[in-house]
């Protein structure tokens, strides 16, 4: 999948490149709205992460310019900008996704293949496997070993969040702020996404399904195989 | 009282305290003059009485001027010179028939070595108490006419005099550090009130000044704290998937929630400095969908902490706000009541088409409704709360409007948002 991210912050960009290549993903970086606007008349990409605050422009124009032209990529804007009216204004100008910096990794590589798959024509996009267990992103079931297991909302976001960060230490607020969205930024203490995962790998577990979970002291959770 | 009615006030008293001192100083001084008059008049009689002595008899003298008396004094009154002057008041005259003012004069002249005494005696008759009466009003209605001058003109002297000091307060009262309104003053010929004006007007643009330089300064501390703020986490979260021993991640685990704490608070911040300039653009939310939609994400959190949830809601309450602000409000409030909350502890919830009233169970506070929405307070309680969450939730509330209150009863602690404006 090609990305194409339009980012000034020479470090966070790194990060971002960095964790995106981990992930199997071919990433582009420009740092302005006239090189990006040139690179997306050469190339096609998946996705456009994309900064409204940058040099020469607003990342808004960018928006625009991408949705005048028809282009087929997915947009996600990334800013420090979490004034209200920027993310208003992002959504409405058609970008697919808005996320305020900063944000954990793992939720932006969510992020990511939420919007892809979103609309996607092809039903195998919308399957998600990993080992015995498989869910489907659609009908938002999930079976493990073809047997249907009965999972709550956020149970469900939750193993969705694990699998597409497989092998990857994902810490409690990462998860929070997954689980809860906007609602976490008030949450001081996020233990209580313990019980959720307790749930959960518990209707694994009782449906005939390894327990991938492992608990990294302190920090967090990660879901890989053994 | 105004400055007008106050000056007003104080001239009156005056007016008043003169007018009377001065009617009593013309009253006595009017009794004075008559007196002093009466009296001269009967020394020079006997003077020229003394004059005549000379030439003609007593009888003769007696009998053309019947108020002198003359005698001639033996010598052993030889001592005896000085004038002596006898007043008596209220004597009755017969002649007259009224009661009248008594004077008598005696004067003992030597004329040709002769010892006399002559004693003139005269009765005047004064202005009567009734009479003095008819004065007493008279400087009464001077009194009344001069009251009404200085009422009607004083007030319209102050008016004029004062008008700019009225405005300047006017403006004063109205004055915004947060708009940067200038002041607009009204020039006078007054020193002080050109001094007044000058010295708000400075104090005003210095505020604003300083206003704006510190708003200047949270704005960009907090925006350009975001970057890094963000790298520093990206940089973690990159570590933590590399090679670490259990001690290394733990001290990256602590490193990284510090981190959070810091980039929730900076969040908070930039949030609360937007909102000092943000402009109401209200749009009518669904109170009612919005509550409901906040308590099912804060739901599982409340009751796995043992609490109970107790929710009553009136449906399609609508409301004037910007809904990603009313959604900070609530979250900010329901997580409140949950955090602060004890044991097996309650959480009610209670929407009408007037109010909203979040109530729980706590542990008794020393905070009030005075002090509970400040920046960091904090409650005794000790936890780790960021302390910006209520003050984030007054200030969307008052920036739209509506009040917000708060108040403990019997351990519990109630919210009210008032939402009837």
């Amino acid at each position: 999948m090609k990305l194409l991210l339009v980012e000034d912050h020479q470090e966070l960009a790194a990060n971002m490149i960095s964790f995106l290549t981990q992930e199997n993903y071919i990433c582009e970086w420009v740092k302005t709205v006239t090189l990006a606007k040139e690179m997306l008349e050469m190339f096609e990409y998946d996705v456009v992460l994309l900064d409204l605050t940058l040099p020469d422009d607003s990342g808004l124009t960018l928006l625009e310019y991408i949705k005048q032209n028809n282009i087929n990529s997915k947009i996600i804007i990334i800013s420090a900008q979490n004034s209200l009216d920027y993310k208003i204004k992002g959504l409405d100008g058609g970008s697919d996704d808005y996320i305020t910096k900063p944000f954990p990794l793992p939720e932006l590589h969510s992020r990511i293949k939420a919007v892809t798959r979103r609309n996607s024509a092809n039903s195998k996009d919308n399957l998600l496997v990993f080992n015995e267990i498989s869910i489907d992103l659609n009908s938002m079931e999930c079976k493990v070993n073809d047997q249907l297991v009965v999972l709550t909302k956020k149970e469900f976001n939750l193993m969705v969040y694990f699998i597409n960060n497989k092998n990857r230490v994902l810490s409690k607020q990462a998860i929070a702020l997954h689980l809860w969205g906007d609602y976490t930024y008030n949450l001081d203490n996020v233990d209580f996404i313990y019980q959720h995962l307790k749930n959960l790998r518990k209707k694994i577990v009782d449906a005939g399904g390894t327990d991938y979970v492992r608990t990294i002291y302190g920090l967090g959770y990660k879901w890989a195989e053994q | 009282m105004k400055l007008s009615s106050r000056i007003t006030y104080y001239l009156i008293v005056i007016v008043f305290l003169s007018l009377a001192i001065g009617f009593s100083i013309f009253y006595i001084s009017i009794e004075r003059v008559t007196n002093r008059s009466a009296i001269r008049k009967m020394e020079h009689l006997s003077e020229y009485i003394v004059q005549q002595l000379k030439t003609q008899s007593i009888d003769s003298l007696e009998r053309k001027h019947p108020t002198v008396k003359i005698k001639i004094l033996s010598k052993k009154y030889d001592n005896l010179v000085d004038e002596v002057v006898e007043e008596r008041e209220e004597v009755w005259n017969s002649e007259l028939q009224s009661y009248g003012y008594y004077i008598k004069v005696i004067n003992y002249p030597f004329v040709n070595n002769v010892h006399y005494q002559i004693t003139t005696e005269d009765y005047i008759v004064k202005i009567e108490r009734e009479y003095w009466l008819s004065v007493l009003m008279v400087v009464a209605w001077i009194f009344v006419f001069m009251l009404i001058t200085i009422v009607f003109f004083g007030e319209m002297i102050a008016r004029n005099l004062y008008m700019p000091f009225y405005s300047l307060l006017e403006q004063m009262k109205k004055f915004d550090v947060r708009k940067g309104e200038q002041i607009q003053v009204i020039n006078t010929n007054t020193t002080e009130l050109d001094e007044l004006n000058k010295l708000f007007t400075q104090m005003a643009d210095k505020s604003i000044q300083q206003y704006k330089l510190l708003k200047e300064f949270t704005e960009n501390l907090s925006h350009e704290l975001q970057t890094p703020l963000a790298n520093l986490k990206g940089k973690i979260e990159l570590l933590l998937n590399t090679d670490l021993n259990q001690e290394q991640m733990q001290t990256l685990s602590v490193m990284y929630d510090e981190l959070n704490r810091m980039s929730t608070l900076n969040r908070s911040l930039v949030l609360l400095m937007s909102l000092e300039d943000h402009e109401v653009a209200p749009q009518q939310v669904n109170f009612s969908e919005a509550l409901k939609e906040t308590i099912l994400q804060y739901e599982d959190i409340i009751e796995m902490g043992g609490k109970t949830l107790n929710v009553s809601i009136q449906d399609n309450i609508y409301i004037s706000i910007n809904l990603m602000l009313l959604q900070i409000v609530l979250s900010n409030l329901i997580n409140n009541a949950s955090r602060h909350n004890i044991e097996n502890g309650i959480v009610e919830i209670t929407l009408t088409s007037t109010f909203l009233e979040i109530k729980n169970t706590g542990n008794p506070s020393n905070l009030t409704n005075e002090n509970i929405f400040n920046r960091f307070k904090k409650g005794t309680s000790g936890s780790s709360s960021l302390g910006i969450g209520l003050a984030l939730v007054k200030k969307i509330v008052d920036v739209y409007g509506y009040k917000i209150t708060y108040k403990t009863q019997n351990n519990l602690h109630i919210f009210i948002l008032d939402i009837n404006s």
